[in-house]
C-alpha cells in the first residue's frame, strides 16, 4: 500500500491526558511503534498512547509532519528543526521521552544534540541551573570528585 | 475546539496552541517534583554523553549523584599521552598534554597551566614511569611524580644517581622500584605515593 499523501488516511492517536488527535497515516507512521502497529493491523482507532501527554503529541507530530514532507529541502529541515528545539527544558524533557517511547529516531537525535549543545562548555553549576536539577552530593563527596579531575572543571 | 464524548477532539495545530500555554505555567514546577532530569533513563543519557567530549561527560557525571552512578568505573584501557612542557611564565608553565584513546576513537586536548613548586623541573625532565595516574618524572637528579589529572605535583627527595646508570624502574602495583648500579654498589629506591625509601645495599659479588 502506498503512503503518499494524497492517499494517506487519517490515524486517531489518543495521548495520556485524554486528547485525541486526528494524524495522517504517512506522518504518524516516522513513529516506529505507530509503524509497527498500522503493519500488524493492530492500529485501532484511537491509538492509545499512555506515556505522551496531549501536549507533546502535538510537538511530535508537528516534527513528523514537517519531516514526512518530501517537498522540504535538506537545508529547510535543518533551519526548521534549529528553531524547533528553541524550548524550556521541561518541554525537551518530555520531547525526548516521546520521541524513545514511539521510538523516532532522527526526533531523538535532535533533541539529544540540542541537550548536548547546552551542556557545552558548562560547568555543573550551570547544568544544574538550566536543567533544573538539585544538587544532591555532600560538600565532601562534591570535594572528591572535584580533586580527582580538576583539570576537567577549570 | 468541539467536544466529542469524552475525549476532546483537536487537530494538531489546536493541540499545540494548547500545549505551549500548559507549558509555559508548570513544566518548570513539575520537574522539581518529579526529577524528570536525574531520573532519565541510561540510555537516554548514553545518546547525550555520546555527544560530549570527555571534559563535558566529566562534568556532566558531577552534576547529580544519580548521573554519577552511571560514571564508567576506572577505565582499564590504556590511554596514550603525548606532551610537550615548553613555555615557562614565572611560577607557572604552559602544558599541551594530549590523551588519545584508540579503543574508544576518543583524543582529549589538555592544553592547561601547572602552577606552583616544582614546575622549573619540567623542561628537560624524562618520564620514567607511569602508574594509577601518576607520572614518575626525572630532570637531573630531581625526581617528581605528577598527576596530570588532579594537576598536583609532588617532589621527591634527590635519589642522588648518576643518570648515566640508572635502569629503568620497574613498576610494582605498591609503587616503584628502582634498581641502581654504580660502582658494583646497588641502591634500591622504593617510592610509593605516601613514602620513598631509598635501600643502600652492598652487593660487590659481581652483581649486575
Amino acid at each position: 500500500m502506498s503512503l503518499s499523501p494524497s492517499t494517506s488516511k487519517m490515524l486517531s492517536l489518543k495521548s495520556s491526558d485524554g486528547k485525541v488527535l486526528e494524524v495522517e497515516e504517512h506522518v504518524a507512521v516516522l513513529c516506529e511503534t505507530i509503524k509497527s502497529l498500522v503493519e500488524d493491523g493492530c492500529a485501532d482507532s484511537p491509538i492509545p498512547l499512555a506515556n505522551v501527554d496531549g501536549a507533546t503529541l502535538g510537538n511530535v507530530m508537528e516534527w513528523c509532519k514537517k519531516h514526512a514532507d518530501q517537498k522540504a529541502s535538506a537545508d529547510d529541515l535543518e533551519d526548521w528543526d534549529a528553531e524547533f528545539v528553541e524550548r524550556d527544558q521541561g518541554e525537551l524533557y518530555h520531547l525526548i521521552m516521546a520521541a524513545n517511547y514511539l521510538n523516532i529516531k532522527g526526533l531523538l537525535d535532535l533533541i539529544c544534540q540540542k541537550v548536548a549543545d547546552m551542556i557545552k562548555g558548562k560547568h555543573p553549576e550551570k547544568i544544574r541551573e538550566i536543567f533544573n536539577i538539585e544538587n544532591d552530593f555532600t560538600p565532601e563527596q562534591q570535594e572528591q570528585i572535584r580533586k580527582d579531575n580538576s583539570w576537567a572543571f577549570e | 475546539m468541539a467536544e466529542t464524548g469524552e475525549s476532546k477532539k483537536l487537530t494538531y495545530l489546536e493541540v499545540l496552541v494548547d500545549g505551549q500555554k500548559k507549558h509555559g505555567c508548570d513544566s518548570k514546577e513539575s520537574a522539581v517534583e518529579s526529577r524528570p532530569w536525574p531520573n532519565l533513563p541510561l540510555d537516554i543519557l548514553r545518546l547525550i554523553l555520546e555527544r560530549c567530549s570527555l571534559v563535558e561527560q566529566i562534568r556532566l557525571y558531577a552534576v547529580c549523584k544519580s548521573w554519577h552512578d552511571h560514571a564508567p568505573s576506572v577505565d582499564r584501557l590504556p590511554w596514550l599521552m603525548t606532551y610537550d612542557w615548553s613555555e615557562k611564565l614565572g611560577n607557572y608553565l604552559k602544558s599541551n598534554c594530549n590523551f588519545s584513546g584508540p579503543a574508544r576513537d576518543q583524543t582529549c586536548n589538555l592544553d592547561q597551566i601547572i602552577y606552583g613548586e616544582g614546575t622549573s623541573d619540567f623542561i628537560g625532565a624524562d618520564t620514567l614511569a607511569l602508574k594509577k595516574g601518576w607520572l614518575l618524572l626525572k630532570n637531573g637528579d630531581r625526581p617528581f611524580l605528577y598527576n596530570p589529572f588532579r594537576r598536583q605535583i609532588m617532589n621527591l627527595p634527590s635519589l642522588d644517581v648518576g643518570s648515566d646508570h640508572q635502569d629503568r624502574p620497574v613498576v610494582r602495583s605498591t609503587g616503584l622500584v628502582f634498581a641502581v648500579d654504580y660502582n658494583r654498589r646497588v641502591k634500591l629506591s622504593y617510592i610509593t605515593l605516601s613514602m620513598v625509601m631509598v635501600i643502600p645495599r652492598d652487593l660487590d659479588n659481581g652483581v649486575r
